[in-house]
């Protein structure tokens, strides 16, 4: 009798639990408050939210140490008070999809990288900017955002269709700095042992086979991200393969299809596997574009394959021993394409809004100001941003002069910006796509398939299978 | 007459009937343990509810998929390799420190000087730092331009020791780690069982002529072996769990050299945001955890009564 009351007692615990369950995930809350208003002003004014408070939670980059220190000029400026947070990037995406996913309120502004618009936007948790910008009640008049690269602004844009290109649609961020992939070498240690600047994909080859122990048993050719994870297929083999005239997946009817298999994907994939093998480090399938940046700064690396931001930073003198020997260039192209083909992979730093959120006016107020004009231009300079995604703050006369001190930057820039943008095809299996891609490339270097044909076509079954779920619906 | 024996029932029920506080009283001693079990059981149950829908962080909305997830789990090779990878880490990691630990707890109980007592103070300073930390500690060591211990390797003509890099050696290198990390806390317990043994048998074993083999076989060994017993519970279930140092290394790579179940679980969940495919992965791993324990509780309980006499 008794052991019936300890068991009804215990269902009863468990059906209320149950409930709140239920509630907590898939429930559909109503949003607080719309996208167009909440406030009723005739025209902008920076106090217009005066007394609200926004949450914020930064990833650790470079990008937000400015941000943070003018705070307190936002504060004072817009009467908003800001609590924010900084979350390292090993653990800073965990932590918004939760959030987002949650529906929190407790989450206004976020960062954010294309390839989490994708999964993002697609689910409805992002707040379309657009909108907010076409408000002259909302928005600042000096705002501008015609003085934003077009093409890295249409890295925040998408219209939520898997295999639809970027730049249409919805406005779901906004850009607070961009990397492209670029070449980085050692002109100390290539005059020293009577090389090239290798311009051809061959010549880089040849070239990273000669450098290798060029000082010592430890010290090798060239430096490539390795370490299991999607950073290591969108930088350099990414864009090489985009060079190479390979592609990703293709639609075909109301489906994607992955193409790894294509003869110009495994001779790509291939030539890239003989790089690493022959010219790049022992430990290349543990290194990350730090430990990358910082063999190439020690003078361990003769050659770097990486994003901007990590070669510009290598040639600043304070942050490397061989930062004055440094040279930025483009990435070599492949036998027989011109400058035509060069294509750079596109990562865009944006700063988005929850959709969820319950200060959507005064978040967009964060927004505008940390996106703004006045604080770009300033930020660029004295947190050394690369690359600005404001034209206006590209060509002040003092960030000019900065990227002046790092040799080949400026011309490197110009020769790639306009190839610069998001090569990969947009779909929500992104991050589950690209890990598997780095799975079989880090197999292929280990010589685990008879031949890079038989990896790639394990990889393209792989890949289909993972994106079997997706249907494309216009 | 009817009136009178109604009467005097009631009046008897009334007599009978305990105060409230003292009705309610075994409910509020049980009240605090009821709420702590509820709340060490309710994530299972969440874990089991979410193990049978489809929810995952990309989406709003899920659904109910009954046993899917399970099915593709046990279909799918990855699972089976993962759970090889935690086998294979779980003993590896056992051996070597319950050896290790057992080997100089012993060693440091010999003798009782400034020395060994400088020892078992420095000795546990790793058990002082967090794995993570730990695991940074050694990139740095073995890293190709300033590692400490690259550079040791160089003097005996070994370059370029690919450590987490390369399959053949990254469970060597995890487990280096976690040897590191852990055996001062198995050397921790074992010195504390030794040094709480009875002294009279083996004062008998000395007047018997007994050799310290036959002492340590006869005597050490089944009079620690609730200690072992104990150290191996907890560091079982810590091993079997293992993710902090592989993910700070290797992230589960090269390739999926190192997946164990965690990580697998943590990707799933977290890089391809699909919660109801995790969830399956850790109640196994619960299930076996649950499964090994109670086994060697049971051993446990059965030496220390032996130990009793």
């Amino acid at each position: 009798m008794k052991n019936k009351k300890v068991w009804k007692f215990l269902g009863v615990i468990l059906s209320v639990s149950m409930m709140f369950t239920l509630n907590g995930c898939g429930s559909d809350k109503k949003e607080k408050s719309q996208g167009g208003s909440n406030t009723d002003h005739a025209e902008f004014s920076w106090d217009m939210c005066s007394g609200d408070t926004i949450t914020v939670l930064f990833n650790e980059h470079q990008y937000v140490t400015p941000i943070i220190e003018k705070m307190e000029d936002f504060e004072k400026l817009t009467g908003i008070k800001v609590e924010h947070s900084t979350i390292p990037e090993s653990n800073y995406f965990d932590k918004i999809g939760t959030l987002l996913n949650a529906k929190s309120d407790k989450l206004d502004i976020f960062m954010t990288g294309p390839y989490q618009i994708w999964e993002y936007g697609s689910a409805g948790y992002m707040e379309d900017l657009q909108p907010y910008i076409d408000n002259d009640k909302k928005t600042n008049p000096d705002f501008d955002s015609d003085d934003f690269f077009q093409s890295i602004l249409d890295s925040a844009r998408w219209d939520g269709v898997e295999g639809h290109e970027m730049g249409t649609g919805p406005l779901l961020g906004l850009p607070m700095g961009f990397e492209s992939n670029v070449m980085i070498y050692n002109k100390r240690i290539l005059d020293e042992k009577g090389l090239q600047v290798p311009k051809t994909t061959s010549e880089l080859l040849e070239t990273a086979r000669a450098l290798q122990k060029h000082n010592g048993e430890n010290s090798y050719g060239v430096a490539l991200r390795g370490e299991l994870g999607w950073g290591t297929i969108i930088t350099a083999y990414q864009s090489l393969y985009k060079m190479w005239g390979a592609t990703d997946f293709e639609v075909e009817g109301d489906k994607l299809v992955s193409k790894v298999n294509s003869p110009e994907a495994v001779e790509m994939t291939d030539w890239y596997v003989k790089l690493i093998q022959e010219g790049g480090s022992p430990t290349w399938a543990s290194a990350t574009w730090s430990s990358c940046g910082g063999e190439l700064g020690a003078g361990t690396a003769a050659i770097m394959l990486d994003a901007t931001n990590n070669a510009f930073s290598q040639t600043i003198p304070e942050n490397a021993a061989e930062a004055e020997n440094l040279v930025i260039a483009p990435i070599p192209l492949p036998d027989g394409k011109t400058d035509a083909d060069t294509k750079s992979q596109l990562w865009t730093w944006s700063l988005a809004m929850n959709s969820a959120s319950a200060h959507k006016d005064a978040a967009w107020l964060f927004l505008q100001y940390f996106s703004g004009k006045e604080y770009q231009n300033e930020s660029s300079v004295s947190a050394k941003i690369v690359n600005t995604p404001r034209q206006s703050s590209y060509d002040q006369d003092a960030y000019q002069e900065l990227l002046k001190n790092s040799e080949g930057f400026v011309e490197t820039f110009d020769a790639t910006v306009d190839y610069t943008r998001m090569y990969y095809t947009p779909e929500t299996y992104f991050f589950e796509v690209s890990q598997t891609w780095c799975q079989t490339l880090q197999e292929l270097v280990e010589g685990k398939y008879a031949s890079t044909q038989e990896g790639m076509d394990k990889l393209k079954e792989k890949l289909d299978e993972i994106v079997s779920h997706i249907e494309i619906t216009e | 007459m009817r009136g009178n024996m109604a009467k005097t029932k009631q009046t008897g029920q009334k007599l009978n009937k305990k105060p409230m506080n003292l009705r309610l009283r075994p409910w509020l001693i049980i009240l605090p343990t009821l709420v702590v079990t509820l709340g060490i059981l309710y994530p299972f149950y969440q874990a089991v509810f979410y193990s049978l829908t489809d929810y995952s962080l990309k989406k709003p909305v899920w659904h109910f998929v009954g046993l899917k997830n399970w099915l593709e789990m046990f279909k799918g090779v990855n699972f089976w390799h993962s759970l090889w990878v935690t086998v294979k880490y779980t003993i590896a990691a056992l051996v070597v420190e319950m050896g290790l630990g057992l080997v100089i707890a012993l060693s440091l109980n010999r003798k009782d000087n400034l020395f060994t007592r400088i020892l078992k103070v420095v000795l546990i300073f790793p058990l002082m730092v967090s794995p993570v930390i730990a695991t940074l500690l050694f990139k740095l060591m073995t890293n190709s331009s300033v590692g400490v211990v690259e550079r040791f390797l160089n003097l005996f003509g070994v370059y370029g020791f690919p450590w987490t890099a390369d399959s053949s050696t990254a469970l060597f290198s995890v487990i280096l780690i976690d040897t590191w990390v852990y055996t001062p806390f198995v050397l921790l317990l074992i010195l504390a069982g030794l040094q709480g043994l009875p002294k009279s048998p083996y004062e008998s074993a000395m007047i018997d002529g007994g050799s310290a083999w036959f002492t340590f076989k006869t005597l050490t060994l089944p009079l620690l072996k609730p200690v072992i017993l104990i150290t191996l519970i907890f560091r079982l279930c810590a091993a079997i769990q293992e993710f902090s140092i592989i993910y700070s290394t290797t992230k589960g790579g090269p390739g999926d050299t190192l997946m164990n179940l965690s990580l697998s679980a943590y990707r799933d969940a977290f890089t391809y945001s699909s919660i109801g495919k995790a969830v399956p992965q850790i109640l196994v791993l619960w299930v076996i955890i649950n499964f090994i324990s109670s086994k060697l509780v049971k051993a446990w309980l059965k030496a220390k009564s032996a130990n009793n006499g």
